[in-house]
């Protein structure tokens, strides 16, 4: 029944939107060439489909991105860690990571290019920035704010130091690890776009500075609800992914 | 003596700056394989107490010693039971028993033979590959005592363990733990607010008291085992420990939660 009710409501919402879009179209000047309709935007889907370049953008997008994503949750939640665990190291680079958070990841773009050249590589540097900051943080804090009956555990049972990170620190926190995973990929994946517009000659990004060279806007629009699309489903995905984590670790009246 | 407490006093500073004083001048001695409760209302230190004597916190002054040592921190043979059981979510049951056997130099099926051991112990042979959500509360301390007791510690400390757990599953654990640790020999130190669970696990119940946290009154409790909350004996026992708290109108008093 609530499954139904979800579907349902996820149905008119799509529903809404596209009778909205088709009206914006039908009813005002914009000429359609600059906007296309919903219909006009699906042909483009399924030119681009069979002509095969979207699978391909699509893919290398998906590359990239796999790469930039897991290289960051693996380095943000290692480090995350050690820099909670050994809390003097936290409180010194705690300033550091709150000033350059701000800073957004397309800005270190020039440099990234300067240093490494264009090709994947920019593209992945963006997500890898987008991705490590907020798992390095959650995790961090969820070290510091572990709770003090695991240390007694510990030092009542014989476990420890380092072996108490891997044993007792890591899974006690994971929890809130895969929740920042879950943050992570969401904002790492708006980066990809950025990270795809300089410099790399494929991916959703490329095809929406392609089709704006070109004057396609509906390509441009076609790419765009497919970044929207895969965002959604790669978020539903680690969503579940985060539920059955929580489930395990029996804290799903966490939500 | 086995475990000598002398003049302990223990200060924290608050928030506001004042100074607070968790206990008072708490001098106390255990003898080996005693079971010992620590009664009193909250705010009396006997958690701080219990905290000071497991090593997990250190004294402002005075002195602890167990068998003749000076405590100098938390130990593996004195070993803590915690009121929200303290289990390791992502661990099974049998290898939440088997924590403290791994820094140990037993095999792996050793392990798993004391983990079983432990778990028959305390009634939960079906259990070992369960999971701890999937066990009610109950249970789950039943495991987190099993695990104390599998590393055979000397001392063993209780922090209100069953505080969290319904009446009736209560007394069954009370009942159960009183069998468990007789068989076992253990030193006992227990911590709690509830008079009949003390009445009915102790050996002897130091009364405390707060502001600052000191103790009041030492009874010894000379009732057969296994005690029963209906026998005459107890409630004697329960209306004297009651007058300690509420000395004028001892009479009222009929019934205490």
């Amino acid at each position: 029944m609530k499954v139904f009710r979800q579907i349902w409501t996820i149905i008119v919402s799509v529903a809404l939107l596209l009778a909205l879009w088709e009206a914006i179209v039908r009813f005002s000047d914009i000429s359609p060439a600059l906007l296309p309709s919903p219909l006009v935007v699906l042909k483009a889907i399924a030119e681009l489909c069979r002509n095969g370049s979207l699978r391909q953008n699509i893919t290398d997008s998906l590359w990239r991105f796999a790469i930039g994503y897991v290289l960051a949750i693996s380095a943000g939640t290692i480090l995350g860690i050690l820099v909670g665990w050994y809390k003097s190291i936290f409180d010194y680079l705690n300033p550091i990571l709150q000033f350059l958070r701000p800073i957004a990841p397309v800005a270190w773009m020039p440099f990234i290019v300067l240093f490494w050249g264009i090709g994947d590589l920019p593209a992945i540097v963006i997500i890898f920035i987008a991705a490590f900051f907020p798992v390095l943080l959650t995790t961090a804090r969820a070290v510091i704010n572990l709770d003090p009956v695991y240390l007694k555990i510990s030092a009542n049972y014989g476990v420890k130091s380092p072996s108490i990170l891997w044993k007792i620190v890591f899974p006690a926190v994971f929890p809130q690890i895969a929740n920042s995973f879950h943050i992570a990929l969401g904002s790492a994946w708006i980066f990809l776009v950025s990270g795809e517009m300089v410099g790399t000659q494929s991916g959703l990004g490329f095809m929406i500075v392609d089709a704006r060279n070109n004057m396609r806007s509906d390509h441009l629009l076609a790419a765009m609800v497919l970044v929207g699309a895969i965002g959604l489903i790669l978020d539903l995905l680690i969503g579940k992914a985060e539920l059955a984590i929580l489930k395990f670790w029996g804290q799903t009246d966490v939500h | 003596m086995y475990i000598e407490i002398e003049h302990a006093r223990k200060t924290f500073l608050k928030q506001s700056g004042e100074t607070f004083t968790a206990l008072e001048d708490v001098t106390l001695s255990i003898e080996r394989g005693e079971f010992v409760c620590l009664l009193g209302a909250s705010g009396c230190g006997k958690t701080t107490l219990m905290n000071t004597i497991a090593g997990f916190e250190s004294l402002t002054s005075g002195s602890i010693r167990i068998d003749g040592k000076p405590v100098r921190g938390p130990r593996q043979d004195y070993v803590m039971i915690f009121q929200q059981y303290g289990l390791l979510p992502w661990r099974s049951v049998r290898k939440n028993v088997e924590l403290g056997l791994e820094s140990k130099k037993i095999s792996r099926a050793e392990r798993s033979r004391i983990a079983e051991e432990y778990l028959k112990l305390v009634g939960l042979s079906g259990f070992a590959e369960q999971y701890p959500r999937n066990l009610s509360g109950g249970q789950q301390q039943r495991v987190a005592i099993a695990r104390a007791l599998a590393v055979k510690p000397e001392i063993l400390f209780m922090d209100e363990p069953f505080g969290a757990l319904d009446p009736i599953t209560r007394c069954r654990l009370q009942l159960d733990l009183q069998r468990i640790v007789r068989n076992e020999t253990h030193t006992v130190i227990f911590v709690t607010h509830d008079i009949d669970e003390a009445i009915c696990l102790a050996d002897r119940i130091v009364l405390m008291e707060a502001d600052p946290g000191r103790i009041k009154n030492i009874f010894p409790v000379k009732l057969n085992r296994p005690r029963y909350r209906s026998s005459p004996d107890f409630i004697a026992m329960r209306q004297r420990i009651l007058r300690e708290f509420f000395p004028v109108n001892d009479t009222q008093i009929e019934y205490f939660i």
